[in-house]
């Protein structure tokens, strides 16, 4: 049986001399190089590829491209492993290992098969109907039962081994599509000198072209593709990519395609991606995707051996395969007539050409001279067999002279549709063409326009006169001098007839419109009868044309239908909107490069490995990777975050700051634009001192909180926290550059020239003396609290800011990125002395918590300054950003939640963040919590659990008084007591050492 | 005092040549080179001191592009600034530009604050394809094409030295790591050497 349908002759795209040796479904097979999976099993005499999704009928390929509806297969295996795939397009390598899917145990006897016994009650609306009560059964019965039929074929477990990668380009004009129009408009933009690019799904150009019985420039049609293809490769400003198919078009003609590099190779050579997704940025398009043929709505015209007339031409003449050795033609074009010529050239059997139109057309008419029994006026009303086709009945469209016609192939031709998926992406709502019988394209929105068979034009002259007169149209528009008018390549005129309309073939059985979805000619009329009259509703009821095929070769017959149950014409009924990708894209290539710990980039410190060697757990803020807890061995992750909070203040830390954001402010105005952008003032600060500031947004909430320095006259330095460093320099962007132009001030991001450590607690004087020597006097007299100096450290200018956070004696220094590892070193070398710990953002926390100090816990967006009991560091002197919108109503309501503490009462075991304060622990709800635990420590210093929180009328109001922290989550209600938020040092006195 | 040894954001560059090239010099379709010190500053020309900050450093600002003097290249980066890479690396070049504008403008120091990646090779262009959105034809973009963007979530300014084309590429300190990931990793394909640029010496 091996290639027991392989022609002796014929397949431009195969090589003989390459046998490829393949596997389906646990059988072995024999194919050429350059067979898809599809024509191999074809050529193989295997019909039966898939089951369909609903009704697990027996299907084999439909199509030759990726339009295909049926043959949908799991391609490789292990981690390779790829579901959804259409064979059509899945092209042949030695060892490739495909699977059929969804059929349990195998495909000749699928168990589910049996769905099409209860078929009359899997119709339209099935699942809306079926699983709506009782509801109790939603969850617990019917999604289990949903899910276990939805979904199709299985995805790999293990870890993608290939690469995907992203890729951009840009050019003067896109062609979409390589059959002849987009060859011609290749061509002759090309020939302008524009950048072209043309993109083609398949791996070889010429699309629906028939190489040899078309001509072409009075070449046979094969060799002028090849001709086209090596004159555009010949040309620079030309780049043809093949295997790429064109899935997305956004706004601004930006457009994605996705290449399929290496899904035709065993894997991936040399560091190869597997697929490569590409972002196009041109200034004109040319579509020239062509159409998708259409079937008839007949009875089982799902069997396998019906195929699309124009498909089982492309397997002839493309691979060398007669997919049947005796074929029935059914059609209502003249487009099959081409089938038939080319099955008769290859010497396969045409048993009959039946033709639904009445009046035998020039091109019936030629068949029949040349001995073609052509049957005008008939057409296929039932498919017979069992797994496979055997025969067709046929009749006149009046139901008489019905006749049974024996055959192994069935090609169906019910008309072709222009491809609009692209278009209509843009918005372009596609217009009907009667004579046709198609959607085309209406007047652009973008810089884009259709030719060839996607614009309706389906005589191989039009299409490259086209072609050549949209590529030139193109490059024009693009700004390219086009020069003299040039020659389009040329083809003999043929005549063809129109095509008549042919929906649903007489019949009460099962005619599948949409093949994919299992959607059936009864399930719209069905629909329409239960009162879904809009398109948009049908197809949702119905699910008409949303398989990952999104309709392509059964929208049109679907709204033909639905217009006949309307009884209204086609254009009255529309279509529904195209959306991308226009056909399946992997989510491998869309994530490309950013996958696993690549899936963002991550910052570094200067100092990170000086935190790795000292056993640092490091925590994602943001990017940055920041040093969380140094453990020691044996140590549990709360014990180390005590002891090093414990330690800071009993002899000192270091502890890793370089994330704070840092901003340089220069110019006479510096000061002024300081007085604006935060609630404080500005001007009065002396050069050589540092001050806390606090900006809001125009909306008067807070936005962001640090310390600012003043170095010169006309130089600041801002730190921001981490996470808003990135938001704080873009509204000063806006407030300079859109508020404020006058003012001369100007600034940059320093946050990576600089990187820096806090040193905190009773040593940090002498440690720091002790790293930088002289070249630092670290008395109080020349560096006060709040005191800002530069000093040169080993030939780099370094500072210094007496700042504290954590409430003890402490500083912070900053050096260069290049010399963050040193300044460690010597700071970690001068501490040895002194109790030198490395603390992390944990111990931060806990520090801050017992000084009352607000972070991104209490600055989440949504309190103001006062909430935050910094309301009198609000001038009035000034104006500033966010100032009037403070002052609303709302915003200064006494009852709003207001900064507080809360300390745990003895006999419970802790408190958690995210709880609400409630004055009833027995009427805890929405309406009685009084606020909510904003951040939490068991206190080393305060020696118990401790809290910040917001509660609704703060400390004036329930000052001492006893809460509860309701937590239903852990449900938990423990008591606290109501105290000041400065739990530790409240008197401020330790930060002079 | 501890021994000084200014760290490399990339960390040991003996070590990344050895793990990374094996092409040798000249024969990979790509060659990353890693600039071992950028000595470079953020000019600001004052407000209406644009034209005369850049007569007075001999510099052409009107063309959007990377101009070259005797002592830095000035990328223009927004209206009235630039990053100047000196030429020279001497210590203390921002002080002495600041010096020589004389109040017209302010200098940040940023010589710590970037890294400095250049590719070339035959295949740069599509390398740098893979992550730039910018259009590098070379009808559109030659040899002092400067823009900032966008490449593997990671701010750059592209400088585009020639037409072979060479390019430098300047990115903060913290994300080198990543960002040469990726770019060492989409070059693979193409055959890629590492070279360490050591012209430029610090301080």
């Amino acid at each position: 049986m091996t290639n027991s349908h392989r022609m002796s002759t014929g397949g431009v795209r195969i090589d003989r001399n390459k046998t490829v040796m393949f596997r389906f479904d646990g059988k072995t097979y024999q194919g050429f190089h350059g067979d898809t999976l599809a024509s191999a099993l074809l050529a193989n005499g295997v019909k039966l590829m898939g089951r369909s999704f609903k009704y697990h009928r027996p299907r084999g390929c439909l199509t030759a491209g990726s339009e295909e509806p049926n043959a949908i297969v799991e391609l490789r295996t292990g981690a390779r492993r790829e579901p959804n795939t259409r064979a059509t397009i899945a092209e042949l390598y030695d060892g490739l290992e495909a699977h059929s899917q969804n059929r349990y145990p195998s495909l000749k006897f699928d168990i589910q098969s049996v769905n099409q016994l209860l078929s009359p009650f899997l119709t339209a609306g099935f699942y809306y109907k079926t699983f709506m009560w009782p509801a109790s059964f939603w969850e617990p019965v019917y999604e289990k039962i949903i899910r276990k039929s939805a979904g199709l074929g299985r995805a790999a477990v293990e870890s993608d081994p290939d690469s995907y990668e992203h890729s951009h380009t840009h050019c003067d004009v896109l062609v979409v599509g390589a059959g002849p129009a987009g060859l011609a408009a290749a061509l002759s933009a090309g020939r302008t000198g524009a950048r072209v690019l043309l993109v083609e799904e398949q791996a070889e150009p010429g699309g629906m072209v028939s190489p040899l019985l078309d001509v072409i420039d009075d070449l046979p049609a094969a060799d002028w593709v090849e001709q086209s293809l090596a004159n555009l490769e010949a040309m620079e400003n030309v780049t043809v990519r093949l295997r790429t198919t064109l899935f997305g078009y956004y706004d601004h003609n930006v457009l994605a395609a996705l290449e399929r590099v290496s899904d035709h190779l065993s894997e991936p050579e040399d560091d190869q991606p597997r697929q490569r997704m590409w972002t196009i940025r041109a200034k004109q398009v040319v579509l020239a995707c062509g159409s998708h043929e259409r079937m008839m709505a007949f009875d089982n015209n799902d069997k396998p051996g019906v195929m699309l007339a124009g498909a089982v031409r492309l397997f002839v003449e493309r691979y060398g395969v007669a997919p049947g050795k005796r074929v029935v033609i059914c059609t209502n074009n003249d487009d099959a007539y081409k089938t038939a010529a080319s099955l008769k050239q290859a010497g396969v059997e045409v048993t009959a050409i039946v033709d639904a139109r009445g009046e035998l057309s020039p091109a019936a008419a030629r068949a029949r001279e040349q001995g073609l029994r052509v049957d005008s006026g008939f057409v296929p009303c039932k498919a017979i067999g069992h797994q496979q086709v055997s025969s067709v009945s046929i009749q006149r469209r009046d139901g008489s002279g019905r006749e049974v016609l024996a055959c192994d192939c069935l090609a169906i031709s019910g008309g072709y549709s222009p491809d609009v998926h692209l278009v209509s992406q843009t918005g372009v709502a596609p217009i009907w063409r009667d004579d046709i019988l198609g959607f085309v394209p209406d007047m652009p929105i973008r810089q884009e326009r259709s030719s060839g068979a996607c614009m309706g034009t389906f005589d191989l002259a039009g299409c490259l006169t086209e072609g050549h007169a949209a590529g030139r149209d193109a490059a024009k528009k693009a700004g390219v001098k086009v020069g003299r008018a040039t020659k389009a390549p040329s083809a003999p005129t043929e005549e063809l007839a129109a095509p008549v309309a042919v929906w649903r073939c007489p019949g009460n059985g099962k005619a599948f419109v949409d093949f994919q979805n299992d959607v059936t000619a009864k399930d719209i009329q069905l629909a329409h009868q239960e009162g879904f009259v809009s398109v948009e509703h049908v197809k949702r009821y119905t699910t008409l044309g949303m398989a990952t095929d999104q309709g392509k070769t059964s929208n049109v017959t679907g709204i033909a239908l639905l217009a006949e149950a309307r009884g209204e014409p086609i254009p009255d009924v529309g279509t529904t909107r195209f959306r991308p990708p226009y056909s399946p894209v992997a989510i491998g290539a869309f994530a490309g490069h950013e996958r696993g710990k690549e899936f963002q980039p991550v910052r570094r410190t200067a100092m990170h490995e000086c935190g790795e060697k000292l056993g640092a757990v490091f925590v994602e803020a943001g990017q940055w990777l920041r040093p969380q807890y140094y453990p020691k061995s044996g140590e549990g992750v709360m014990e180390s975050i005590y002891r090093e909070a414990r330690q800071v203040r009993e002899t000192a830390g270091i502890c890793d700051v370089s994330t704070l954001g840092k901003i340089e402010i220069f110019g006479p105005d510096s000061g002024e634009f300081l007085n604006r952008l935060y609630i404080n003032g500005w001007k009065m600060l002396a050069p050589g001192k540092a001050r806390y500031g606090l900006m809001l947004r125009e909306d008067g909430y807070v936005m962001d909180d640090g310390t600012t320095s003043r170095l010169a006259d006309d130089h600041y330095f801002m730190t921001t926290t981490t996470a808003n460093a990135a938001r704080v320099l873009a509204h000063m962007d806006h407030a300079a550059q859109v508020l404020w132009p006058d003012l001369d001030v100007h600034f940059c991001s320093a946050t990576e020239q600089w990187c820096g450590v806090a040193v905190a607690g009773p040593n940090a004087r002498k440690i720091l003396a002790a790293a930088f020597g002289s070249a630092l006097d670290m008395s109080d007299e020349n560096l006060p609290f709040m005191g800002v100096r530069s000093f040169d450290w080993n030939g780099a200018r370094a500072r210094i800011f007496r700042i504290s956070f954590s409430g003890e004696l402490a500083f912070e220094v900053n050096v260069p990125w290049t010399y963050g590892e040193a300044m460690w070193d010597a700071i970690w070398e001068a501490g040895r002395d002194h109790g030198l710990i490395p603390y992390g953002t944990e111990a931060l926390s806990v520090l801050r918590i017992e000084k009352g100090h607000v972070a991104g816990n209490e600055l989440d967006g949504r309190t103001t300054a006062a909430d935050m009991g910094l309301g009198k560091m609000m001038s009035s002197k000034k104006p500033f950003i966010g100032q009037k919108l403070a002052g609303r109503e709302g915003m200064i309501d006494d009852q709003r939640a207001t900064l507080v503490g809360v300390k745990l009462k003895s006999g419970a075991q802790r408190l958690r963040g995210g709880a609400h304060l409630v004055a009833d622990q027995n009427n805890a709800n929405a309406e009685t919590s009084l606020g909510w635990v904003t951040s939490v420590c068991d206190s080393p210093a305060v020696g118990c659990w401790i809290g910040l929180a917001y509660v609704r009328g703060g400390l004036a109001e329930h000052m001492g008084n006893t809460l509860f922290a309701e937590n239903p989550i852990y449900a938990e209600s423990p008591e606290v007591e109501i105290c000041s938020p400065h739990f530790f040092d409240p008197k401020g006195e330790r930060i002079n050492g | 005092m501890a021994d000084f040894k200014p760290l490399h954001p990339l960390g040991n560059l003996d070590e990344l040549v050895e793990k990374h090239s094996f092409f040798g010099p000249g024969s990979a379709a790509i060659t990353i080179g890693v600039r071992k010190s950028v000595e470079c500053a953020q000019l600001f020309a004052g407000n209406g001191n644009q034209a005369k900050i850049a007569k007075k450093l001999n510099f052409d600002s009107s063309t959007g592009k990377a101009t070259e003097t005797k002592g830095f290249t000035a990328l223009p980066i927004a209206p009235g600034q630039w990053i100047l890479i000196s030429k020279n690396s001497a210590p203390g070049f921002a002080d002495g530009v600041a010096k020589s504008i004389n109040g017209l403008g302010y200098l940040s120091q940023q010589s710590d604050s970037r890294i400095c990646l250049r590719v070339s090779g035959p295949k740069a262009r599509e390398l740098m394809s893979r992550g730039c959105r910018l259009d590098l034809h070379e009808s559109h973009s030659g040899a002092g094409f400067c823009a900032q963007t966008v490449m593997a979530q990671i701010g750059v300014i592209l400088h585009q030295l020639d037409d072979n084309p060479t390019y430098e590429l300047y990115l903060y300190a913290g994300f080198a790591r990543s960002f040469f990931h990726w770019l060492s990793h989409s070059a693979a394909q193409f055959g890629c050497d590492i070279e360490i640029i050591s012209n430029q010496i610090k301080r």
